[in-house]
């Protein structure tokens, strides 16, 4: 059971890194204390990561063939990825280092799911496409409803909290049923664990993160967002749980950091075509090959170094 | 949470509003201050001007109450931050009435009968100013569209004062033959007193439209 460590680890570090994108807005504008917004965020990573955890993780096992092993070491790898990345503040993503992971694991065993694998990428390039289509929609949406019908300012700064508060609470719900399968998913193939087991060790982990370390992204993230207006930041960060979610039931773990990138685009295309900026897409581009590239090679040396240790 | 807050912020916006009234009545009672002295009631003047002291003193009670409020999480953060800025030019409103009533039972500046009429006409355009400036803080609450029209009366009506100051200034300096200089800076900085009531109104104004603004998608 100790090979579960590195799922984890990996769990803990996704939670401290992605609450961020989920209550940062609300915690750095002061509308939510911290303490709150952890505590809401833990518990309801952990109901998303029981109730709809288990599709990714079908997704990740039909993706390739993993022993014991090799789950340990395909995790353990895409941990020490995100690790080194994060050190050269290169653009990250735990979906794609797992990902990465596996499909090393896959070239060096039973081969890989060419099928599942174009779904991945696919959904990878379509997560901040699909947020900005979103929360460009929302704002459209919600701007025509809301539009010289709210009267006092009173209301509408009710109303914003509510809606921080209400979005935040989605958005946990929807990291946990996305991205638990990334924590713990490759155990389940491996037959380590059940997939109950695993959603509930998954979301505890990822919800652990969030308790323990997950401040500093969280005020950096969220400063960044709020200097839009509250509509904008609440509609962007809507726009990402709802694409979190698509990707849900689609069976994807998808990276939130890039669907609230395009979320925030989206949002901005309202105002101005000036909004896409190229250098953003240019990092998340980077993001898509560099992460699962990295993984990818520390996973191999790892399993060759396993090989011929064992 | 979300009843917690609405309450709360029921009786901010019931404090705000109150504020609001207490600011007017203060203009109001130094405008009838201003009234009395020109028509040479100085005794009567006086008492005006010591009721608009405690009507400021109890703008001031409710402003503290307000801050003290909002400070406890009421409001989004965004407009909060204003919201605080807003109360506090509108309470300078009350501030800068109550040193006018003051100017006057102090100093005691002797009013030619040329200007008096004039003097008068910006009391009363400095107290409609100051209605209209409650109205931009009651629909802040309850029709925001209207807060930019109420902040163009504003800015309007402090427009007017300042003709009537500017004429003012010109009968002390040009037409008036005041033998004294001492006597003239007195009436200069009586008039000055009187325009920067509306000088702060303006400024509060253009805070609440900011806030008005705040609410746009």
């Amino acid at each position: 059971m100790f090979r579960l460590i590195s799922g984890v680890y990996l769990g803990w570090g996704l939670g401290a890194n992605d609450a961020a994108n989920i209550f940062g807005t609300g915690v750095a504008s002061g509308v939510i204390k911290y303490r709150t917004a952890v505590i809401l965020t833990a518990i309801f990573v952990l109901v998303g990561a029981y109730l709809e955890g288990s599709r990714g993780m079908e997704t990740y096992g039909k993706l390739t063939d993993v022993d014991i092993n090799s789950a340990f070491i395909a995790s353990l790898a895409a941990a020490i990825t995100i690790n080194i990345l994060t050190m050269f503040a290169l653009p990250v993503s735990t979906s794609q280092a797992i990902v990465g992971s596996i499909i090393a694991v896959g070239l060096m065993g039973g081969g890989i799911s060419s099928k599942i694998l174009t779904k991945v990428l696919l959904s990878w390039v379509l997560t901040p496409i699909g947020a900005a289509v979103i929360s460009y929609t929302l704002y459209r949406v919600f701007g025509w409803l809301l539009e010289g019908r709210i009267k006092s300012v009173r209301v509408w700064s009710l109303m914003m909290k509510v809606g921080f508060f209400c979005a935040g609470i989605y958005g946990a719900y929807t990291l946990g049923a996305n991205n638990v399968a990334n924590s713990t998913g490759v155990f389940v193939k491996a037959g380590m664990i059940t997939p109950t087991a695993a959603v509930i060790i998954g979301g505890l982990s990822i919800g652990l993160g969030v308790l323990t370390f997950s401040r500093r992204v969280m005020m950096t993230i969220g400063r960044k967002i709020t200097e839009m207006s509250d509509f904008a930041a609440l509609i962007a960060v809507l726009g990402q749980d709802i694409t979190v979610h698509i990707f849900t039931w689609v069976g994807v773990p998808v990276s939130t950091s890039q669907a609230i990138v395009g979320a925030v685009m989206g949002v901005g295309l309202v105002k101005s075509s000036k909004a896409v900026n190229l250098k953003v897409i240019g990092n998340i581009g980077i993001g898509w090959i560099s992460t699962p590239a990295a993984s990818f090679v520390i996973t191999l040396a790892l399993l060759m170094l396993y090989s011929v240790l064992f | 949470m979300p009843l917690f807050i609405h309450k709360k912020e029921k009786h901010i916006v019931e404090l705000i509003k109150k504020h609001a009234d207490q600011v007017v009545e203060t203009v109001g009672l130094i405008r009838q201050a201003i009234d009395l002295y020109l028509d040479g009631d100085k005794e009567e003047s006086k008492k005006y001007t010591k009721m608009a002291h405690k009507a400021e003193e109890k703008a001031d009670i409710i402003e503290r109450e307000v801050d003290k409020e909002m400070f406890e999480g009421a409001f989004m953060p965004s407009i909060r931050e204003v919201l605080y800025v807003a109360l506090d030019f509108v309470d300078k409103v009350a501030n800068r009435a109550e040193k006018t009533g003051d100017f006057l039972t102090l100093i005691h500046p002797v009013i030619p009968d040329e200007i008096r009429e004039d003097v008068k006409k910006m009391g009363a355009l400095t107290y409609e100013c100051a209605e209209k400036l409650r109205d931009c803080v009651y629909h802040l609450f309850e029709d925001v569209k209207k807060v930019y029209e109420d902040s163009v009366k504003v800015e309007f009506l402090e427009g007017e004062v300042d003709k009537y100051a500017w004429k003012v200034m010109e009968t002390i300096f040009e037409k008036l033959d005041i033998k004294k200089f001492s006597e003239r800076m007195m009436l200069r900085e009586m008039v000055i007193h009187i325009s920067s009531m509306s000088n702060k109104m303006e400024d509060a104004s253009d805070k609440i439209d900011i806030i008005s603004l705040k609410m746009r998608l």
